[in-house]
């Protein structure tokens, strides 16, 4: 997990210092586009062809999606509040 | 971006599980998809990195950018709490998967440990499906609800395997913004999934 960030903040410290690669900004998109389609493929492809996933799926899907996605209505609404309340809009 | 999103995960999902795929680059599955997200962290760091207004939102919030953070936790946290009543299962197991944030690997591994192997493999498939959930809805909270918002989906994701999306989808002070947030929230996991089972 953390070692992941690496890069990032490779990158992060590359766009900083550099003008001049900041400037390729208009062909990072297109790269950032084409390897966000492969990741979510090939992260869709690695999940589908897990079978402890797909078996889970089948004995406690219900519980684990609701789950999911109550935890994601929640944290938006409580980051709603949050930035009306203290961060002012 | 969001149809496109969530097409991507299913036509990669539906490969997978149609066995186009040969289980020898399947082993390796794990290897490609930490290399692409190392190339496009790496991509998306120069883009936040070159930009010197998006970092202006720490200034602005400052100490009290982590209220994001804190907020997201806690939201998913009743969330989780409320889909646990719903489920009729116990509150505190549902806190607990909840407590995962999306990260996956670890919240199954810690429960499993600290309570039972099943309480483990429903963290592992709730928090991958926060995960994939978080990548599919991002760009529509980013749209109708807020960019700022669009940090809270992914929880703990925000930090590495969503944060190209918030990047894309809400802008790059978003984006710092879902760095920070996803880091703390990390740290949070291995506090508050033992506090809701112990």
């Amino acid at each position: 997990m953390w070692i992941i960030v690496v890069p990032f903040l490779a990158g992060l410290l590359i766009g900083w210092r550099s003008t001049a690669i900041a400037r390729l900004d208009r062909f990072l998109d297109p790269l950032i586009l084409v390897s966000l389609f492969l990741l979510l493929l090939v992260m869709g492809a690695r999940l589908g062809s897990d079978p402890r996933v797909t078996a889970q799926l089948q004995e406690m899907g219900v519980q684990a999606v609701t789950i999911a996605a109550f935890a994601i209505a929640g944290s938006v609404l409580a980051v709603r509040l949050v930035l009306r309340g203290w961060l002012g809009g | 971006m969001g149809p496109f999103v969530a097409a991507a995960v299913v036509a990669g999902a539906f490969l997978g599980h149609a066995g186009a795929i040969p289980p020898s680059l399947t082993r390796s599955l794990d290897t490609v998809t930490t290399l692409l997200l190392g190339v496009l962290l790496f991509f998306v760091g120069v883009q936040v990195g070159g930009n010197r207004q998006a970092w202006q939102v720490v200034q602005r919030f400052g100490v009290r950018v982590l209220l994001l953070p804190l907020a997201v936790a806690a939201g998913s946290l009743a969330g989780a709490v409320a889909a646990g009543a719903l489920l009729r299962m116990p509150l505190t197991d549902a806190g607990a998967v909840g407590a995962g944030f999306g990260w996956y690997s670890f919240s199954a591994v810690l429960l499993s440990r600290l309570h039972s192997p099943q309480l483990g493999a429903l963290a592992f498939l709730a928090n991958v499906l926060r995960e994939l959930l978080a990548m599919a809805v991002t760009p529509y909270v980013a749209r109708y609800i807020g960019r700022i918002a669009a940090v809270a989906p992914g929880g703990a994701t925000t930090m590495d395997v969503t944060l190209p999306i918030v990047a894309k989808a809400a802008g790059e002070d978003a984006a710092v913004l879902a760095f920070l947030s996803g880091a703390v929230l990390s740290l949070l996991v291995p506090l508050l999934v033992p506090l809701f089972v112990l």
